[in-house]
């Protein structure tokens, strides 16, 4: 059986299949970028699932071009005439081709896997379970196309097949497949996952039961399973099937002046994020008490975060290693975040406020902010502001964090008229 | 005299339609009209589907753009290669020529049908853009029969599409134009360039040397 199993893997489309999907795999997986997946494995679940997008239509193409070649070579009678029975052969031929797509999804994953390895401090959210059924959703594929190939060959049976397979899929969200776009602390319960590996496994019998059994009318009881399963599956609507993890969402808080706080599940962050939020706000520590605040981080749960607070976006700065980079993807600055986090505005007030927001950006220019002014007219009162003596820069920041903070209009006022 | 003459002239005509109907048959017209009609009300229908998101940036050009010209070309190779190569060759048919025209009224007709039936001008992707996939797809296509033969023609072309549209991001750079021709717009003079550079090698290629001869005869 080894020896049957090898010639297949060599002499079948088993090891271009598993170089191709290991490719695509890590490929895309790289491409989504750090923001995705780094320091979370279920990012990484979550990117190993829309990969499957692509490697599913792969597997398919590579396992049609398998189950049609003795067809296309016109030896079906002559392999049926050997003393083996087909469908034991016709088993090995699927299973190497499903184990070649599977080896390689897991070795695509392998290197970012590394990566998330060691940032990742949170484990929890059945992440496993959504890289089983990743896994799954790819032999389900190796046997449609097993399928197709045995059932229809032909020349161009495999590329029509898959394109066909990738319109359907994307557009129905069969399978499963469109799980929608998870929050921060969210998990799929392991009850829907188990149902999604009742669906698939029951397809997958189906379809090896058409391929391979000389009686294809056994495939009438694998067929009625996966209706079983599928119901529950279709009927679902997957995007409100993610739940929150109270683990994940557990508040974990470090540094002081500023305090920074995340959710457990992005923990992996924290000591970057304080020790740059410490930099960033080098100037405004000069002003006593203007540091001691809390800055809140994409992801915590809206309950302990107040509506006018604005979050530090982490994720566009995220590195592959999980590691955090000053410039995000589309420009956005790290310590402009952190300074906007710390400088309030005067939108937080409940009364309608109509200070001079040049004010605000003159302030945030003076803390150090490298992406303010929006405003050119700003950066005059900035370098007024500039101009003044140490101490009175310092007492005029004080009197503006305390005006904002009281939300007093007539102070507010007061300070833009100062710098005109 | 004149009536021998207009007699023998019909029957040289007759034993050519009759030689060209053969020829068409032998070479699965049929099929690859059948799957032409099918790609394009496949096109016509699914051709504003949107779009398939990968990560965090969403493909604004149509999945059809890059698909319906590739599923196209490759049903086109099915009738690029006879059921014996060799058999064929030794013949007393001037093959390049019926190569040429071959590959010439391919692309045409692909090019005619698809551009004509595509009703959807999708953030700025239509006819135009189609067109030219479709010309560079036969022409890769054949290129792949001389190198690869009929069985694999269709695999270069169609890994090609798939990389291009999964990893191409916007924007377009205007320095990309070379490799990401499939999805610039029709304006874009680089991308019709290369289009027309594949066909050029392709079907000359293709043309002078024929398709590989292999072991695979199925249609």
């Amino acid at each position: 059986m080894t020896r049957v199993a090898w010639i297949e893997f060599r002499r079948g489309a088993s090891a271009a299949l598993l170089a191709t999907t290991a490719t695509a795999v890590a490929a895309l997986l790289f491409h989504m970028g750090g923001a995705e997946w780094a320091g979370s494995w279920s990012g990484l679940a979550q990117g190993v699932r829309e990969s499957v997008t692509v490697v599913g239509p792969i597997t398919l193409t590579f396992a049609a071009w398998h189950a049609s070649r003795e067809r296309r070579r016109r030896i079906v009678e002559l392999v049926d005439s050997t003393s083996r029975p087909r469908w034991a052969r016709l088993l090995v031929s699927w299973g190497i081709v499903a184990a070649g797509a599977g080896l390689g999804l897991i070795l695509g994953c392998l290197p970012a896997a590394v990566l998330v390895g060691r940032a990742a401090t949170y484990t929890g959210g059945f992440w496993w379970l959504l890289l089983l059924t990743s896994l799954m959703i790819v032999v389900v594929c190796a046997a449609l196309g097993f399928a197709v190939g045995r059932l229809i060959p032909g020349r161009v049976t495999a590329p029509i097949a898959a394109i066909v397979t990738f319109l359907v899929a994307s557009r129905a969200g069969f399978l499963g497949w469109d799980l929608g776009e998870p929050g921060f602390g969210e998990y799929l319960p392991w009850t829907f996952q188990a149902q999604q590996v009742g669906w698939f496994l029951a397809l997958i019998a189906g379809l090896l039961v058409l391929s391979c059994a000389s009686r294809r009318w056994f495939a009438a009881f694998p067929a009625a399973a996966a209706a079983v399963f599928a119901l529950p599956v279709a009927a679902a609507e997957p995007h409100e099937m993610w739940q929150e993890d109270p683990a994940a969402l557990e508040r974990v808080c470090a540094g002081d002046q500023p305090e920074v706080c995340v959710i457990r599940e992005n923990a992996f962050v924290l000591d970057e994020l304080v020790s740059a939020a410490d930099s960033a706000l080098a100037q405004l520590k000069t002003v006593p008490g203007a540091a001691d605040t809390t800055i809140e981080v994409e992801g915590n749960h809206w309950s302990m975060v107040p509506f006018s607070v604005e979050p530090v976006l982490f994720k566009p700065h995220l590195t592959w290693s999980g590691s955090l980079a000053q410039q995000s993807s589309f420009g956005s600055d790290l310590t402009s975040q952190f300074l906007r986090a710390a400088v309030p505005s005067w939108n937080g007030c409940d009364q309608d406020v109509t200070a001079d927001r040049l004010v605000h950006q003159a302030v945030l220019r003076w803390a150090g902010d490298p992406q303010f002014p929006f405003d050119d007219a700003a950066e005059p009162l900035a370098k007024r502001l500039k101009s003044l003596t140490a101490d009175a820069q310092r007492a005029y920041v004080s009197r503006y964090l305390d005006a904002v903070e009281s939300c007093d209009a007539r102070a507010l006022k007061v300070l833009a008229e100062e710098l005109r | 005299m004149t009536s021998q003459t207009a007699e023998a002239a019909r029957a040289s005509w007759t034993r050519r339609v009759t030689r060209l109907v053969l020829h068409l048959r032998a070479r699965n017209v049929l099929v690859f009209v059948i799957g032409l009609a099918g790609i394009a009300v496949l096109t016509w229908r699914v051709g504003e589907w949107p779009v398939y998101d990968f990560g965090s940036s969403e493909q604004p050009w149509p999945f059809m753009l890059c698909m319906a010209p590739t599923l196209a070309a490759a049903l086109a190779a099915v009738t690029m290669a006879g059921a014996d190569e060799e058999l064929e060759r030794s013949t007393p048919w001037p093959w390049r020529l019926v190569r040429a025209m071959h590959v010439v009224a391919m692309a045409a007709v692909i090019a005619t049908v698809l551009a004509v039936t595509c009703p959807w001008e999708l953030d700025g992707y239509g006819g135009g853009e189609l067109v030219r996939n479709t010309i560079a797809s036969v022409g890769i296509v054949a290129a792949a029969m001389v190198v690869l033969g009929a069985k694999l023609a269709w695999a270069p072309l169609f890994t090609y599409m798939v990389t291009v549209y999964v990893i191409v991001s916007p924007p377009l750079t205007a320095g990309s134009s070379w490799w990401t021709w499939p999805v610039q717009p029709a304006g874009t003079p680089e991308a019709w360039w290369m289009a027309l550079s594949w066909f050029a090698v392709g079907s000359a290629g293709y043309a002078i040397r024929g398709a590989r001869a292999t072991s695979d005869a199925d249609a």
